[in-house]
């Protein structure tokens, strides 16, 4: 018999929580073409068009023809490469120390691991001349130690400086996601194959490293995409015009010769590569995403402490060298904040002169009092609100992409992503037409800079949540529908919390990249919100690095506090 | 006479593997066992129980009201995962107290029913544990603790026993029935151990691609299995083709025509139990005789398997193989085997004739 | 966990209101005047702030001052933003840019009186669709400390001695960098290249913009920098330091000119020609002293501390035309040349 007429009013669990989570993601996918597709569409679309406001792909095609801009292309490709590479390489021990061992401090590297993003480009790499330039802090040391007549370190201004300071910005965040995800891995793998007489080395290479492949693939994604569109690093640190990236050739085109369609056409050629990679990356992580499920927490790696003294000591020195990798350029920028010259002498010395004067104590050129004060606190406010919502845009979208069959939530993804695929100096051109449309009393300068930084750190989000929710097995979603939970309770009594070691990871990573970021605050909001970053810029303009370096110490500090709070939260909720 | 429980009516649904139908009712109270192959359909009908699946077409009943359009979370129908998804994030008693603490029930009640369910199941006290450091024995009394929290209608229980070793399973098995009788809920119980099957349940079904082979008390199917399926399913036995039958019927009082049995043909088979075979290795005494049966004789002994009070022989006779019980070990390679004619079931293309 | 939920919603609500308590010292509710300028004029520490008050209490015109880029970006800006303009007023675009701010057609000639106050040499559009309101002129830095004898020309600072001691700018990415280039196309001509060639075993690095080039120079990674003829005065003014100083070639220095212009559209044009006639003298003094550059108005005041800087004796400058019609080509063969 024939029962038709009853699949229409079939309740279909499945079909609910997708409308669930469908739902909730919309509001983000508003967002995203709002803030950014269409905007950036319009300014890349006049790549399409002629001096005479006609529709051709002439200039497109001459571009991808010209042979220089090819050369520039291979060597972005290739600087970005290879700075990947060596990231990760570097990351991996580190990463391997951070999942497998419980020692002191693993809390504090962690925390260290997302401030260099907070960090403008610019004190980077004047942190980096700082501490390894030729009148720089290892230089001086090395001279003064062993009586040198010649700085010996001198790596800068060439091709491995670039590559040094890009492994210093971005070896952190491969450190991250890879121990995050290894420490989930469970162990029984590593057992098997020992037993069958697999040594250490052997077990990592054939066993584990297979399975981290997945972070591994993430993890250097997100870096060639930053290396990718490197500016100031390779012009600063790479000494010349032969390390030109495409960035360089976008931000000449837009800013110095007003080229915007041509800006927009290389622009174009740019995004279409890392569009691939990014289409290539959520391939990979959808193929081996299938891999783990959230094990039986006793199969869970717990921390041990390093037994063996090769092992003790290599591990102690694998942390001194990368904390004095990645510090050091953060020295170089405390150590030059506490420095004032001393009147005619032109000594350095000790002081708190910079500080004073950028919190009002002293009169500094014409300058209001408590300017830092209380561009920390906008900064902080904002960076905060603009966490809080991209974890909830990142959860709901990974929610969303979850449950899909392989290839149905793969546009989305993409769409998500794209953020990083595009030129910050594009997306500032886009930001000028976003501005131009809306009126600007204060609240809509503020809601339009949270949500911009939102878009931004969302793609970082997505990445540190979805691996980390498809592995929540299914079981419990389910088993908490019997028990009477609706789609959105089990999302917030079984996912959320099961997701907070992410959300922490996530939430480092957006609170970062907000702390830090100056495109959007600074033309969104015609200047009237004053950040951090802006600051920093500013005294750097105006002559006074000093000044800059005490604003970089201070959000460093601050940074530092919100990190280790998170790595707090993820520690008591990681079961250990 | 029995009040029905769950009644599962004209239950449609589509694979891509097979189409799974089911026609079943449950009484109130019973412990009904579905065994059968990985991939029968088996999971499957317990989700489209609870309705974390979709059927494309009949009804679900559950104590006389139609389920079928209510959602998962309003139908408060227990179920055991096989992996028994207990929430690593929750202690024991919270994990217990889920359903409990979304419908809204006050703390102290649901403290108290924590520690009533905890007995129930023998682990008082366990309240403040970690999931993770619980046992596989401990965390399925667990899962089952927290399915039964909200004193539901029907308990569902998928392969709950599989994960554990065979003395836990048979200590759980014992402690599962008594919570049973103990609640008198309905339950339904998934396993592919027919062991389990035959001693715990009041009615088995036995399923294989979708399709029930046959819903019936453990004795019935184990006797009178209704397919060939069935009947290897629940057990050992000997399959042979019908043709064997006047080749070795032996009658002692009347000829063989006195016997009837359907047509013959070649896709009829019987089918008879190891233990219903009379082994008889001493061919100087004489064989029993007894009522119309099939005689084997010169069967070879190919292997012998103490099991344990008895003796599993496999013997050849004639390019067939027989699987007989023995209480004692044979002296000789060849015995005469005999089955008596009550104790065969006879099937057509693998379905019993009837 | 609905709790957290409810936490949520509500801290997104909260805050915002707390946001806007922060902000206390707004402008004006409606602002008459809408300037965009450079960013380093609307800085805190830039002439905006002292400019614009004194502005708004002389003509009770209340002005919204806008941070909207560098250079081109206020032209690039203005343009985009052509079907719902906002500027009435935009400080800051370079002379060299003219022949593009002419073609753009989106702003409007105004000659305020103060013109007569202002040397020839500064009047880079006859139009006076730009006026100047702010000039300087490129030079070499140099420290002290490290240079005795520092050189008097382009020439010189070929001298091997100078090996891996100069920092430079990308002119793809600089002003300052595309300060240089004219430079050396405005004595060399079209043997400029070979100056370039040259050089380059002299060049410390080639930065991407000035603050970073400068910011390695005062870190000591090399004893010159190309920077501004007034760059020593921060360091006398702030740091009562005089171990950076300019050189100024008998030759002449490379002049940078910044203009102020009128937008077409806007509906305030006059009180936009008040602010264009304040630019040009009550605000000089300020600007120059909070810019560290030159004022146009012969007729300022400068501190003393500005009569320390030599001097420049000739200004060397390229036309605007020239400019942007060969501009496209001087970058291609510099980045060529500096490539291999």
């Amino acid at each position: 018999m024939n029962q038709k007429a009853h699949t229409a009013h079939m309740p279909d669990i499945q079909r609910d929580t997708a409308r669930f989570y469908r739902t909730m993601s919309a509001p983000a996918l508003v967002l995203l073409t709002f803030l950014f597709l269409i905007p950036v569409g319009i300014i890349l679309s006049k790549a399409f068009i002629t001096e005479g406001g006609q529709f051709s792909t002439e200039r497109l095609i001459t571009l991808i023809r010209d042979p220089y801009i090819l050369r520039v292309l291979r060597f972005t490709v290739l600087q970005a490469s290879v700075s990947t590479l060596v990231s990760v390489l570097i990351a991996l021990p580190g990463a391997y120390l951070l999942a497998n061992f419980q020692f002191r401090g693993k809390s504090i590297i962690r925390a260290i691991c997302t401030i260099p993003f907070v960090l403008p480009s610019i004190l980077v790499v004047l942190g980096f001349v700082i501490f390894y330039g030729n009148q720089g802090i290892i230089n001086t040391a090395f001279v003064k130690l062993f009586h040198l007549s010649e700085p010996p370190v001198k790596i800068l201004y060439s091709f491995k400086a670039v590559i040094l300071a890009h492994a210093f910005y971005n070896f952190p965040i491969a450190l991250g996601l890879i121990s995050s995800f290894w420490e989930q891995l469970p162990v029984r793998y590593d057992q098997a194959a020992m037993v069958m007489g697999a040594r250490k080395w052997t077990v990592f290479r054939t066993v584990t490293l297979p399975r981290l492949i997945p972070a591994i693939i993430s993890a250097a994604t997100l870096i060639f995409l930053f290396c990718f569109s490197s500016f100031v690093i390779l012009l600063v640190l790479g000494g010349g015009p032969q390390f030109t990236t495409l960035e360089v050739e976008i931000y000449r085109r837009a800013r110095m010769t007003l080229d915007i369609e041509g800006a927009a056409a290389l622009s174009l050629l740019s995004i279409g590569f890392t569009i691939l990679l990014v289409a290539l990356h959520l391939w990979s992580q959808r193929l081996l995403s299938h891999q783990e499920e959230i094990e039986q927490i006793d199969e869970r790696r717990r921390g041990r402490t390093p037994t063996s003294p090769l092992a003790t000591i290599s591990s102690i020195l694998y942390l001194v060298l990368s904390v004095i990798f990645v510090l050091g350029p953060l020295v170089g920028i405390v150590y030059r904040s506490f420095q004032a010259p001393v009147s005619r002498s032109q000594e350095m010395v000790f002081s708190f002169v910079w500080y004073r004067q950028l919190f009002g104590f002293d009169r500094a050129i014409g300058s209001p009092l408590g300017i830092a004060a209380s561009a920390l606190v906008t900064s902080i406010v904002i960076a905060a609100i603009a966490t809080v919502i991209s974890l909830f845009v990142g959860t709901l979208l990974a929610a969303r992409l979850r449950s899909k069959e392989a290839g149905k939530g793969a546009s989305i993804e993409l769409y998500a992503m794209l953020p990083m695929a595009v030129s910050s100096v594009v997306i500032g051109l886009g930001y000028y037409l976003i501005s131009s449309t809306v009126s600007h009393s204060t609240m809509v300068s503020r809601t339009l800079i949270v949500l911009a930084h939102t878009v931004i750190a969302s793609p970082f989000v997505l990445r540190s949540i979805l691996p980390e929710y498809r592995k929540i097995p299914r079981s419990y979603t389910q088993a908490a529908l019997t028990l009477g939970a609706t789609v959105p309770q089990t999302f917030s009594s079984i996912d959320l919390p099961l997701l907070r070691p992410a959300l922490a990871t996530g939430g480092a990573f957006a609170f970062a990249l907000s702390m830090g970021e100056i495109n959007a605050t600074l033309i969104l909001s015609d200047s009237s919100v004053v950040t951090v970053p802006i600051i920093m810029y500013r005294l750097i303009g105006s002559y006074n690095y000093a000044g800059a370096c005490a604003l970089g110490t201070i959000l460093i500090l601050c940074c530092a506090i919100v990190f280790a709070t998170i790595e707090r939260v993820r520690r008591s909720s990681s079961h250990a | 006479m029995h009040e029905t429980s769950l009644v599962c009516s004209h239950i449609r649904v589509s694979y891509p593997e097979f189409t799974l139908s089911l026609d079943l009712a449950v009484n109130k109270g019973e412990l009904v066992s579905i065994i059968g192959p990985s991939g029968c359909g088996k999971s499957t009908t317990l989700q489209l129980i609870t309705g974390l699946l979709t059927c494309d077409s009949g009804t679900i009943t559950l104590n006389g009201r139609d389920i079928t359009q209510q959602p998962v979370w309003e139908r408060n129908i227990g179920m055991v995962f096989q992996d028994y998804a207990l929430f690593p994030h929750l202690t024991v008693e919270k994990n217990i107290a889920y359903s409990l603490k979304l419908k809204k029930i006050g703390k102290t009640e649901q403290a108290q029913r924590v520690r009533q369910l905890l007995e129930l199941v023998g682990l008082q006290g366990f309240q403040r544990r970690k999931i993770h450091e619980l046992s596989g024995g401990e965390r399925q009394r667990i899962a089952l603790a927290r399915a039964l929290a909200s004193e539901p209608q029907l308990l569902l229980l998928d392969e709950p026993l599989s994960a554990l070793d065979a003395k836990m399973r048979r200590h759980l098995r014992k402690q599962i029935k008594h919570i049973h009788e103990a609640t008198g809920i309905t339950t339904l119980y998934v396993t592919h151990d027919q062991e389990e099957a035959l001693t715990m349940s009041d009615r088995v079904l036995v399923m294989q691609q979708g399709v029930m082979e046959q819903f019936d008390t453990p004795e019935e199917i184990y006797n009178h299995p209704a397919t060939l399926y069935a009947a290897q399913f629940m057990g050992e036995g000997t399959i042979l083709p019908h043709a064997i039958i006047p080749q070795t019927l032996v009658s002692i009082d009347k000829g063989p025509d006195t016997v009837v049995f359907r047509s013959s043909g070649e896709t009829r088979q019987i089918f008879f139990r190891p233990e219903r075979v009379i082994v008889h290795d001493n061919p100087s005494l004489a064989f029993p005789e007894f009522l119309p049966h099939l005689r084997f004789t010169e069967a070879s002994v190919l292997s012998c398997e103490y099991q344990g009070g008895r003796y599993l022989l496999t013997c050849g006779w004639h390019h067939h193989h027989i699987l007989a019980y023995s209480r004692f070990k044979p002296k000789h390679d060849q015995v005469t085997l005999g089955v008596r004619i009550n104790d065969l079931v006879e099937y057509v293309d693998e379905a019993v004739a009837r | 966990m609905e709790k957290h939920l409810i936490l949520l919603v509500l801290a997104v609500l909260v805050v915002p209101l707390a946001l806007s308590a922060q902000g206390s010292q707004e402008k004006a509710e409606t602002p008459t005047l809408t300037v965009y300028a450079y960013d380093s004029f609307v800085s805190e520490w830039g002439p905006g702030p002292l400019v614009i008050p004194e502005f708004e209490e002389q003509t009770g015109i209340s002005v919204n001052l806008v941070s909207a880029g560098n250079g081109g970006e206020l032209l690039s800006r203005v343009e985009l933003e052509k079907h719902n303009p906002r500027a009435d007023v935009v400080i800051g675009i370079p002379h060299e840019l003219l022949h593009e701010t002419l073609q753009s057609q989106l702003f409007v000639p105004y000659k305020p009186q103060a013109m007569q106050d202002i040397p020839e040499f500064l009047h880079f559009d006859p139009t006076h669709t730009l006026v100047p309101f702010n000039y300087g002129n490129f030079a070499f830095v140099y420290d002290s400390q490290q240079v005795q004898h520092p050189p008097q020309s382009l020439d010189d600072l070929l001298d091997p001695k100078w090996n891996r001691s100069i920092i430079l700018m990308d002119p793809r990415t600089s002003s300052v960098g595309m300060g240089l280039l004219e430079w050396t196309i405005a004595v060399y001509g079209d043997r400029y290249l070979e100056w370039w060639e040259d050089v380059k075993p002299n060049v410390l690095t080639i930065a991407d913009g000035w603050s970073s080039g400068y910011g390695l120079f005062t870190q000591g990674e090399a004893p010159l920098v190309i920077s501004y003829t007034t760059s020593p005065v921060y360091h006398l003014l702030y740091e009562e330091s005089d171990r950076f100083k300019s050189i100024v070639f008998p030759a002449g220095n490379m002049a940078v000119i910044e203009g102020a212009g009128i937008v077409a559209s806007s509906p305030h044009q006059e009180e936009a020609r008040k602010f264009i006639e304040y630019l040009l003298t009550d605000a000089q003094r300020d600007i120059a002293v909070a810019n560290i550059m030159y004022p146009v108005n012969q007729t300022t005041e400068l501190p003393e501390v500005f009569q320390a800087i030599p001097h420049v004796q000739k200004n060397l400058t390229l036309d605007a035309d020239r400019i942007n019609s060969e501009r496209e080509q001087w970058l291609r063969e510099w980045v060529e040349v500096m490539s291999r």
